[in-house]
């Protein structure tokens, strides 16, 4: 046949379909997820794809809203495609259950959507499965669920030597409170973090003019990491009441896994920042070796649900369930992870 | 930072993937890496070689700079040295972990000698030709101008000289190529050095090695 006439067809950059070999590990994956979330009694949430960008902007970092892929519909209103599920899952929990007769145990694997504007080709939909445990008491057993939940799943994809960080965004946003600084400076260290720059962190914490022994916590916070003698020496570097508080909470987390028999499971690292506005303590990431991105990550936010007019107390996580088939898939033995 | 830092349980004896920026910045890293105690031998006469092995698990890959980040982002490699424009001109989810204090330069805007100081484009639009896009919108965005971008990908001084544009952003060291073709600094808009970056996840898994040369490197460097 003439070449000119045979078109192909073509679908938009950054989407791709999923063959059959792939799809069927996508689904046993898929399976052994939600065998261990409904171990722990959660139950499976289907959300609707496109929601209004106004509701899904809420608490969304900048980069979040800006790599939203948004449209109008037809009667005017800015509609998005779902970025992720937490803020879906906070916006259910308010209006379809009653938050405050919580626990609310829910969980979804669920397609979610991002431009990445500044990189043609990268993919503008991958899969999540993730956890939300929504109201209840919000204590440390949450978190401890939480955790033990991530690690499980984990081991259920298959895994091996994966690692998973345990930070506190508290320690720090803490400090900060209780230093005589503006709410300006607070914003370029936040975004330095952001920005994983620690170049640029240690520019804007030289520039607060405070004593040097200040300093030198400020700067000695973010590269803490390691067993439970963190705690230690993270107790050295305190600076006000919210942080004492936050680590004893991280620390009492710690003490639930280590009662839980998970302790050699997770690393403590104070050096974990997330770019969602909405996390307000506990965070958390799981890393495979020779794999370039976290697995997934998750954490408190204790504010969300404000949002809706309904505060109540959240945690969860996410999965990429991309990025678990490419860990599956790497060549030879773990290396380089303590698991 | 040093003195509080608890170290990891993760293993020291993977390998550690670095990359190099190609150009200029290729022999001050070397000798930077070589005064922190690594294995640069086969750096020094790497002949056809892409990826260089050393000695003490360490895998070189020499790149072109705007490369580097590339490979640190994706973790095809787990570290890198490049100059913070090329860092300035994208964007990548890295860690920067340090300023190497090498190849230090400044990004300018510059226009022909004796031309208007005060061109604001409101006589017409002003072209700036560049090969940092990213960097002249920045700019243009945080000095409240206008101005028409266009990119270029060499001798960017040649565009004021052939009506091409009217100003230039660019890298400056010395200024000599700027006065040599009858061109002067109108603006100064940040200072550029090479800097140390780390794929995400490798600075957790890898921690120990890399925190351990970014000791011996900020040592050298005081």
């Amino acid at each position: 046949m003439d070449k000119e006439t045979t078109r192909r067809p073509s679908i938009p950059e950054g989407l791709r379909d999923i063959l059959p070999a792939e799809a069927k590990a996508r689904r046993d994956l898929e399976g052994r997820l939600r065998a261990a979330f409904e171990g722990r009694a959660f139950g499976e949430v289907i959300s609707p794809t496109f929601e209004f960008y106004d509701l899904l902007s809420v608490e969304a970092g900048a980069a979040v809203k800006r790599d939203m892929v948004r449209f109008m519909g037809s009667d005017g209103r800015l509609l998005a495609l779902r970025p992720e599920m937490t803020t879906t899952i906070a916006r259910v929990v308010t209006q379809r259950l009653e938050p405050e007769a919580g626990p609310h145990r829910l969980y979804y694997i669920a397609n979610v959507f991002r431009e990445e504007f500044s990189k043609q080709g990268r993919a503008r939909e991958f899969w999540q499965a993730g956890i939300e445990l929504v109201g209840g008491a919000g204590g440390t057993d949450a978190d401890t669920e939480v955790i033990a939940l991530f690690v499980e799943a984990l081991d259920a994809a298959g895994l091996a030597g994966f690692q998973v960080g345990l930070g506190q965004i508290g320690f720090l946003e803490g400090a900060l409170r209780a230093l005589p600084v503006t709410e300006t400076d607070r914003e370029r260290l936040r975004s330095a973090l952001d920005g994983r720059s620690l170049v640029e962190y240690r520019a804007a914490v030289a520039a607060l003019g405070l004593d040097d022994e200040t300093v030198a916590k400020l700067l000695a916070i973010p590269t803490l990491r390691g067993g439970p003698d963190v705690f230690k020496a993270a107790a050295g570097l305190v600076i006000g009441d919210d942080a004492r508080a936050a680590l004893d909470r991280l620390q009492e987390i710690w003490s639930g896994l280590d009662a839980a028999g998970l302790a050699d499971r997770v690393v403590i690292d104070l050096g974990i920042w997330r770019s969602f506005d909405y996390y307000t303590g506990l965070v958390f990431e799981a890393y495979a070796p020779g794999l370039g991105v976290p697995l997934g990550s998750g954490g408190r936010y204790d504010n969300l649900l404000a949002e809706f007019g309904r505060p109540q107390p959240a945690a969860g996580f996410a999965l990429g369930l991309e990025r678990i088939q490419l860990a599956l898939s790497q060549p030879g033995p773990p290396s380089g992870a303590g698991a | 930072m040093s003195g509080l830092e608890v170290r990891p349980k993760t293993p020291s004896a993977a390998l550690l993937k670095i990359a190099l920026s190609k150009g200029s910045l290729l022999g001050p890293t070397i000798t930077a890496l070589k005064a922190a105690g690594l294995d640069v031998g086969p750096l020094e006469n790497p002949g056809r070689q892409l990826k260089l092995r050393a000695a003490g698990d360490v895998e070189y890959i020499i790149a072109r700079p705007a490369d580097v980040p590339t490979y640190v982002e994706w973790g095809a490699v787990d570290i890198g040295f490049v100059g913070s424009d090329i860092l300035m001109e994208g964007k990548y989810q890295l860690f920067e972990l340090l300023d190497m204090g090498l190849g230090r330069c400044k990004f300018v805007i510059a226009a022909a000698k004796g031309a208007p100081r005060d061109a604001d484009g409101s006589n017409g639009p002003i072209t700036i030709a560049t090969k940092y896009p990213k960097v002249a919108a920045d700019y243009l965005a945080r000095e409240g101008l206008q101005a028409e971008i266009i990119k270029l990908y060499g001798a960017i001084e040649l565009a004021p000289l052939v009506g091409l544009a009217d100003r230039i952003i660019d890298l400056m060291s010395t200024g000599r190529t700027l006065a040599e073709n009858g061109l002067e600094v109108v603006d100064e808009i940040g200072d550029i050095s090479c800097r140390l970056i780390a794929n995400c996840v490798s600075y957790k898994l890898k921690s120990s090695r890399i925190n351990e040369l970014v000791e011996r490197l900020t040592e050298r460097h005081r």
